[in-house]
């Protein structure tokens, strides 16, 4: 699994993708620039929603309180919210960013709606 | 209290009141940030706190204008609002917004609702497009700033203490005690929630795109009425307020540190 990390870790380096708060994946190549991706599992396993506006309801693609990792290859930052209609708290993204893996910092299998603007690239 | 998180404090209170055109600034760590929620926007300081650094304002527009520029430069045009003042609290939407009866009666939970792409039609630009604004931002020298180890490092220890606040928040007498009003209230309207939020995600349409029907009106008029009878916003957000302050004081070295290897100062 490590190997894998480590090698998954220097492609999204490659492509320029950095560490919301640290390390790396694996489906990458499906989150397509211009969009932010969420994974069921941790370091981008499991398939993924993606978006590139506010989701209101994961809830609508039975992505629920499932979300592991997050990509955003996206030039703007996304807020991921526990709650639908970007309610509760949040965690921000910052543009070509990721987490790898929301356990953590808390946020594992608790994401329900985002919030994506057009306007700030990076999170306070 | 140091003096540059008094003066982060305090701009973020003035910053706070900015949106609602309301609210006045006052002392840190009480209630005084606004007293009006009426909008359901909630000044959170620890979001003020980190936003209020003008390095964080000055780093945005640097990116920007390098990418606005690298962009026109590679032939493409980039109509994207430049980072403001004004524009700062853009993906904010409120912790828990107002719905009116009326609303709920006519519309069931959809004002609540924001833009959505839901993920099906995205309005992505052109590949070719993307992949320019991409190594556009990438080479922005202010962008790579954010990128420092030190930053990093101090950022993922400050979630920690904001992971083990969110836990603490979750458990508050405070907040319990609300909660318990708000089941109270569902229940004897007929429905089982412990939160507004978890009332929401159970009650709420999975999907926008279907008509208003019955079932959703009378969700949404009892999740506006109990909303409005126990006071939730109007009592929470001075609760959720008066926690983050009092986790911003006891933070301030470490976020003085954090915002320090970021913007430097």
């Amino acid at each position: 699994m490590r190997k894998v990390i480590v090698g998954v870790a220097f492609m999204l380096g490659a492509l320029g993708i950095s560490p919301g708060l640290q390390t790396a994946s694996a489906d990458i190549q499906d989150c397509a620039t211009g969009y932010y991706c969420h994974y069921r599992d941790a370091y981008w396993y499991g398939g993924h929603i993606n978006g590139t506006g506010n989701i209101n309801q994961f809830s609508t693609y039975g992505f629920n309180d499932v979300t592991s990792s997050i990509i955003d290859d996206r030039a703007f930052r996304v807020f991921s919210y526990v709650d639908s209609f970007q309610g509760g708290s949040s965690i921000c993204t910052s543009a070509y960013h990721f987490e790898s893996n929301l356990a953590d910092i808390g946020f594992n299998d608790r994401i329900s709606s985002t919030a994506a603007g057009s306007t700030y690239s990076t999170c306070p | 209290m140091t003096s540059r998180t008094l003066d982060l404090l305090l701009v973020a209170s003035v910053m706070i009141a900015l949106p609602a055109c309301s609210g006045t600034a006052g002392t840190p760590g009480t209630s005084t940030f606004s007293t009006d929620y009426s909008s359901g926007y909630l000044g959170s300081p620890i979001d003020a706190v980190l936003q209020a650094d003008g390095g964080y304002l000055a780093q945005e527009q640097a990116i920007y204008d390098f990418r606005k520029s690298c962009m026109q430069d590679a032939g493409f045009e980039f109509n994207a609002p430049r980072p403001s003042v004004e524009n700062l609290f853009e993906d904010r939407s409120p912790r828990l917004k107002p719905l009116l009866i009326d609303d709920a009666t006519s519309d069931g939970f959809r004002s609540l609702m924001t833009p959505s792409d839901e993920g099906t039609q995205p309005s992505v630009q052109s590949v070719e497009y993307e992949a320019n604004l991409k190594s556009c931002t990438l080479a922005a020298p202010a962008f790579q700033a954010v990128q420092s180890e030190e930053y990093a490092a101090f950022r993922r220890k400050f979630f920690e203490k904001y992971y083990a606040f969110e836990a603490r928040y979750k458990a508050d007498k405070d907040v319990a005690a609300l909660n318990k009003e708000w089941s109270s209230c569902a229940s004897e309207a007929g429905y089982e929630s412990d939160s507004p939020g978890e009332f929401l995600d159970k009650y709420s349409p999975s999907d926008s795109a279907l008509p208003v029907i019955e079932t959703e009106r009378s969700a949404a008029i009892a999740y506006a009425s109990c909303l409005k009878s126990v006071g939730y916003i109007e009592r929470e957000a001075p609760i959720r307020r008066q926690r983050e302050a009092a986790f911003v004081t006891e933070n301030e070295e470490l976020i003085h540190e954090m915002l320090a290897a970021r913007y430097g100062g």
